[in-house]
């Protein structure tokens, strides 16, 4: 069993994110010492009751480098001393937009035990930058160098590229820029999701995002041997061969018994998008174990979500083993309950799988159960 | 020196003093030379390839039966009647035969291929012609006719065409160095042409390969600041920018690219359906 924690030591970040509130919004201050120390404590005693688990810890933000690389070699300390031998249960990852990341990160990140960095570009102008003018030139001048830096030194990068309106027109352009910009091991195309107003107009429908898919789905797969991976289509691939069933946490149906979030204050919540949203609070790990968050009442909502939505809303539908009803934590969101499938996921899915995925592959799902 | 690196230089006692133990690739000043290339460039060295640059399509006078593979780069083939005689020596020699990318040197590597002769075009002109280029391309990866696998198509071919078509020619950054008469060292023969020196044979142990493949991937990377050219080319991958004559987005090379990278792959299905 692997316990992931989204672990959010800062809620600061260099970038001024079109489709992000961080800069905006009043931040909780870093992570002290005390409370790193604390983190540190709660997973020693949570290996320590667990033999069999491990952890994979993944540094979020705002942006984790802000910290500095004193910072990351504090955490390895604090961790040699809490964990013991078990610290090589833990697996640390990380998520960076990798503008500041500079020769000096390289050795704390490697005695981490970091070997591949995630992050996320945007070559559409001004969605992803500095400042109130969101100068993208600038971040992608920093950005590129990151990668050159990170090569060089031996780190792997994997990346996500979020989807919004200004991307629509522009689908096989992003796809060739996306597959051409990287020796990375894979590709992840997510959907861009405003909380609040869309001031900036970058909000998409599930049908624009099965349809921009669609056309990179076109192109992948005529030469899937050739270009990187992309997900969500090798996850596709491998739930219609039968290789594995989902595995990423929107669609697992199993994110209650796998995820936790810790923020910079020590409050717990279910995951990012759980605790981005204040949607969900298990209470602050300065009065309960990691073992009491994945045990908390709450919980066992999100676990007996699929029971439900298997006889209820999705009651029928083929997909269901792919799906799960999509994130729970989307459909928390709409209805304030997280027992209903999120309707946008479903019917993206739906759309993709049906319009573009089985036509062009010419393979067809069928489920196993329901 | 932190990696094997081969080091193209002219032929010159005084620059082969300069080196030991290191992988040479020489260019010759004239066909006679070769012997005495070989017997220069191993007494302290190991002579990886020789190349020369001639007029007339013919094997070079000095060319030894057991000799380092040679390049001869020509402007043309001339006429088939002048050399179809001696097309039978040319087969088993270590000689593979370079042309500018025109459409009538596409034919004629066509015609030598058909023959059993090593034979390529030079992509790396200014004027090369990426019609004739992809014509020939097609004619090598779904041809019926056999034929002597033609350059730089085969090192495309060797890694799904991940941009490996350049070492054909010896270029490649962090893998070869290329050497003036005054021992200037460059990453590319155009960088060297243009004066974008790394360093000098004199340095050479000194010489990070690393920091220089590293700065090469930086330049490489440059192309992504913006959504459009080379960044968004189909191609891309098989190119990669690596080709030092290679003007961005003006120069038309996209459908060759693009037909490259297919062909890669398609070459690569067969053999692994064999």
């Amino acid at each position: 069993m692997k316990l992931t924690i989204i672990f959010k030591p800062t809620e600061r970040c260099n970038s001024n994110c079109a489709y992000c509130d961080v800069i905006s919004k009043p931040l909780t201050p870093d992570m002290s010492d005390e409370m790193l120390e604390l983190v540190f404590r709660r997973m020693g005693e949570f290996l320590a009751l667990k033999p069999e688990n491990k952890i994979n810890l993944v540094w979020h933000g705002g942006e984790p480098l802000m910290l500095g690389p004193d910072y990351f070699r504090k955490a390895l300390e604090i961790q040699t001393r809490h964990c013991g031998a078990d610290s090589s249960r833990i697996r640390h990852k990380i998520q960076s937009n990798l503008t500041l990341f500079g020769e000096e990160f390289v050795e704390p990140l490697r005695a981490l035990g970091v070997k591949d960095i995630g992050t996320s570009f945007e070559p559409v102008p001004n969605v992803r930058g500095f400042g109130p003018g969101r100068d993208s030139a600038a971040y992608a001048g920093k950005f590129l160098d990151a990668v050159a830096s990170l090569e060089k030194h031996g780190f792997g990068w994997n990346y996500i590229y979020v989807a919004t309106k200004k991307s629509l027109p522009k689908a096989a352009e992003l796809y060739y820029f996306l597959t051409n910009l990287s020796n990375a091991r894979s590709v992840m195309v997510n959907p861009v999701i405003i909380t609040g107003e869309d001031v900036h107009g970058l909000a998409i429908t599930p049908g624009e995002f099965a349809d921009f898919l669609g056309e990179f789905f076109k192109l992948w797969w005529r030469g899937r041997d050739k270009f990187n991976h992309i997900q969500p289509f090798m996850e596709y691939v491998d739930m219609y061969t039968g290789v594995s069933l989902s595995r990423v946490c929107t669609t697992s149906g199993n994110c209650a018994y796998s995820h936790m979030y810790i923020g910079p204050d020590g409050s717990a919540s279910h995951c990012g998008r759980a605790a981005d949203c204040h949607i969900v609070s298990y209470g602050n790990i300065k009065d309960m174990s990691l073992n009491d968050v994945m045990d908390h009442e709450l919980r066992r909502k999100f676990i007996g979500r699929d029971a439900v939505l298997k006889t209820g809303e999705c009651k029928g539908c083929r997909f269901w083993e792919i799906c799960h009803g999509d994130c729970p934590l989307g459909a928390y969101e709409v209805y304030g309950d997280s027992h209903h499938k999120y309707e946008w996921g479903c019917e993206f899915r739906k759309l993709f799988l049906e319009k573009y995925f089985e036509p062009v592959s010419g393979l067809r799902y069928e489920p196993k159960e329901h | 020196m932190t990696q094997e690196i081969t080091v193209v230089l002219p032929f010159s006692g005084e620059l082969f003093g300069k080196v030991k133990n290191a992988n040479l690739a020489v260019q010759a000043k004239e066909s006679d030379d070769l012997g005495e290339v070989a017997a220069a460039a191993q007494s302290q060295n190991k002579l990886a390839a020789i190349l020369l640059s001639t007029s007339k399509l013919e094997l070079p006078a000095g060319l030894q039966p057991r000799s380092a593979p040679v390049s001869l780069y020509l402007e043309t083939a001339g006429r088939f009647l002048d050399y179809a005689v001696r097309v039978n020596e040319f087969a088993g020699a270590p000689v593979r035969f370079y042309f500018p990318a025109t459409p009538g040197n596409a034919v004629a590597v066509r015609l030598l291929s058909s023959l059993g002769v090593k034979a390529g075009l030079d992509l790396r002109g200014e004027n090369t012609d990426w019609d004739a280029a992809c014509e020939l391309l097609h004619y090598d990866a779904y041809g019926k006719m056999p034929h002597e696998p033609i350059e730089p198509f085969a090192s495309a071919y060797l890694q799904h065409g991940s941009s490996t078509y350049c070492e054909a020619y010896l270029e490649r950054a962090g893998k070869y160095v290329h050497c003036d008469e005054a021992g200037n060292l460059a990453n590319s023969r155009r960088e060297l042409a243009d004066r974008v020196y790394i360093g000098t044979l004199d340095g050479l142990s000194g010489l990070d390969v690393a920091a220089q493949a590293a700065a090469a991937r930086k330049r490489e990377l440059s192309v992504f600041m913006k959504l459009e050219g080379c960044s968004v080319c189909p191609g891309y991958k098989v190119c990669a920018r690596k080709n030092p004559a290679q003007k961005m987005e003006a120069c038309g090379c996209k459908d060759f690219m693009t037909a490259l990278l297919e062909a890669a792959r398609e070459v690569n299905l067969r053999k692994g359906e064999r």
